[in-house]
């Protein structure tokens, strides 16, 4: 599964529930915590918290608004399941690139 | 339904998922606790006799399944009302949904999930359980 990212680009994503606006700001900031999570589980070889933290951002990233995030979830739960790490490091790598360029417009 | 609310027991080892079943679910209706594996679900469940409980599947320390078998094997022996337990889950992992079945389960939650459908769909499983 892929997400839908394109590199460079800014990636827009609209949000226009009251009740969710205020959870965006630390949901986005814990996907980059994340992402410093699993590069160092990689570097060690700890496949299991990779696959939990892949299988959490597969369940919550569309419920917030962010679909990107859910794909990229569930391609990194996948990849530690098999223990493949270049998968994983291309999947982290989308995770962070995502991450960077994404605006979120409160409508 | 009557007017008194709903106590509904929400298992979710994710602060995200967590936080989504807070919002989503409105104070008028449901009285709420919330908790991040199946130990402890099991723990509040004998103490607190919710109505509803909700149940992620996989989680560490006690699974959602693990939760669901033994809920079900203390209401064998309990004469108070059986709990209407949902199971929660990932997309792709719609067969631990079947396997959860077996024990008897009342309905399931597909994430992810917008919190602005979810408190109609536990409403209704619940209902659907408790007809007047």
């Amino acid at each position: 599964m892929s997400s839908n990212v394109n590199d460079g680009e800014k990636i827009v994503v609209r949000i226009d529930d009251d009740d969710i606006k205020e959870l965006i700001p630390e949901f986005l900031k814990n996907r980059q915590t994340d992402v410093k999570t699993i590069i160092a589980a990689l570097e060690c070889g700890d496949y299991e918290t990779i696959l939990v933290l892949g299988h959490g951002m597969k369940g919550s990233g569309g419920g917030y608004g962010f679909d990107a995030i859910t794909d990229i979830g569930h391609s990194i739960e996948d990849a530690a399941k098999v223990k493949n790490p270049e998968e994983i490091k291309k999947q982290v790598d989308e995770l962070s690139s995502y991450l960077e360029r994404v605006e979120v417009v409160y409508e | 339904m009557s007017d008194a609310k709903l106590k509904i027991l929400i298992t979710d080892d994710d602060k995200s998922i967590q936080a989504l079943y807070y919002k989503g679910l409105p104070e008028d209706f449901f009285e709420k606790r919330i908790v991040g594996n199946g130990s402890d679900a099991i723990e509040l469940y004998k103490s607190w006799k919710p109505d509803i409980v909700i149940l992620d599947i996989m989680m560490p320390v006690m699974s959602g399944y693990e939760a669901l078998k033994k809920i079900r094997e203390m209401e064998k022996y309990s004469k108070d009302k059986s709990s209407v337990i949902i199971m929660a889950t990932a997309m792709s992992s719609k067969n631990d949904i079947l396997d959860c079945a077996k024990l008897g389960i009342q309905g399931y939650i597909i994430k992810p999930f917008k919190h602005t459908e979810i408190s109609n769909r536990i409403l209704s499983y619940y209902q659907k359980a408790n007809p007047e």
